[in-house]
């Protein structure tokens, strides 16, 4: 497996960020977890945060013409 | 000496001195005579105020309502017939002219609209953050650039597969169907298609007026979006997408979020947890006071209920007391019980010493 299949995304790690805020809010909050969770949140945000900052978007033309139906 | 020619010779030479000196033409003039014969093929004349020429094409290759009086750019090859007709083999043909073009358009917007190609129940949203999205423009082209520049200045991590087309003249219909269905037939499908072009007159964006395009928007299988022209420019493709942004500066905006904006909601959100987790320590605390409260209150009242039985113990004892009997002015006799038999009785007061005279049972 490539290193760029484990990696998450903005996307996944956004999604990742939701759910620890939505547990906060969830029947499944608990006291002694709390304090993990939200170090966790915070460490979510830094790295989006990051990411948002450095990653370029990859753009790439197709090399397929389109001029013709071949 | 003049050369000499078959009947058959002259018009194959002949044509091919117009294949060499004319391959392709483009002509501007006035529809008439326009008919369809067969469901297949089509015969027009072409005119202006002097002269008029004949015109004849498939009809799979009309992609644009045509009616007579209507002024057109026809793409075509002359030729001349077997029976030594010149006329022209029509390959495109497009309207020209504000009112040629907004007639066409005004036909082909009310036939698809009865098909309900642009009914709104049939419009998909675009998901909230893609990860990847294809692209059909001309990558040379201003709206493509000021595209690409608003989503790097809006985004990052994107995949972005950009198809190069024309985006205005007779090929540019085909090459942007071309694309539509490259990208609709990838194993690894894009989360939308974004058709993006810069402003122009209506003439340079007639191309997204084209029937089979506006077709091919609405069938797309992959979300679409496009950015053609300006906001006051709104073509049947605009229609037929899911989606129409005014400009393609306008589609980069709608699809993905500002970054900043994004950084910004991402610390509210983190700092948000504070409180709330604050809040719930002091909740669990208020509600361990308040158990204690309760705790101390029940021992309160077990002791206060055990003071008040051990209370009434007492004063039952103190009802047995003879003291107390003695006090309410009862007597407690002592002795035998016989006649003659000597007796003491204390009172209240005193201790008598008594004899039985007499005794009977009762």
């Amino acid at each position: 497996m490539s290193k760029s299949e484990t990696v998450p995304t903005i996307q996944e790690k956004i999604a990742d960020l939701d759910k620890v805020v939505a547990w906060f809010q969830s029947d499944d909050f608990e006291l002694e977890q709390a304090s993990a969770k939200l170090k966790e949140a915070a460490k979510l945000a830094a790295e989006i945060e990051h990411d948002l900052d450095v990653v370029a978007n990859d753009i790439q033309v197709v090399k397929k013409s389109f001029a013709t139906d071949n | 000496m003049a050369p000499k020619f078959s009947v058959s010779d002259f018009i194959a030479v002949t044509n091919q001195t117009l294949e060499y000196a004319y391959p392709t033409v483009e002509i501007e003039g006035e529809v008439a005579s326009f008919k369809v014969n067969q469901g297949k093929f089509v015969f027009f004349d072409l005119k202006d105020e002097g002269a008029s020429v004949g015109c004849f094409m498939m009809l799979f290759q009309l992609r644009v309502p045509v009616e007579d009086g209507m002024k057109v750019v026809v793409t075509a090859s002359p030729k001349l017939t077997q029976w030594g007709k010149f006329s022209l083999t029509v390959r495109a043909i497009r309207p020209s002219g504000e009112g040629s073009i907004k007639k066409s358009f005004e036909i082909l917007k009310a036939k698809l609209d009865a098909e309900g190609l642009f009914a709104p129940e049939r419009k998909r949203p675009l998901p909230t953050i893609p990860r990847h999205i294809a692209v059909i423009s001309s990558p040379q082209a201003a709206g493509y650039a000021d595209f690409i520049k608003i989503l790097n200045d809006r985004w990052g991590g994107l995949r972005v597969d950009v198809a190069a087309t024309q985006v205005q003249g007779a090929d540019a219909p085909d090459q942007i169907i071309r694309a539509l269905n490259y990208f609709n037939t990838q194993e690894d499908l894009p989360e939308m298609i974004v058709i993006i072009r810069g402003g122009g007159s209506a003439d340079d964006l007639s191309a997204f007026n084209d029937e089979q395009l506006v077709r091919a928007i609405a069938a797309s299988r992959i979300p679409t979006i496009t950015g053609i022209g300006h906001e006051v420019d709104l073509s049947l493709s605009d229609l037929a997408a899911d989606v129409r942004a005014a400009t393609p500066s306008n589609v980069a905006q709608i699809i993905v979020p500002d970054r900043k904006d994004v950084i910004r909601s991402l610390r509210m959100q983190v700092q948000s947890l504070i409180p709330n987790l604050l809040g719930s320590v002091d909740r669990l605390r208020q509600q361990l006071e308040g158990r204690i409260e309760d705790a101390a209150e029940r021992v309160e009242q077990e002791i206060e209920k055990r003071r008040r039985q051990l209370q009434q113990t007492n004063q039952l004892l103190a009802e047995f007391d003879p003291a107390r009997v003695l006090e309410r002015g009862y007597a407690l006799v002592r002795g035998k019980l016989a006649v003659g038999g000597q007796i003491e009785i204390e009172t209240k007061n005193a201790i008598i010493k008594a004899r039985i005279d007499e005794y009977e049972q009762k």
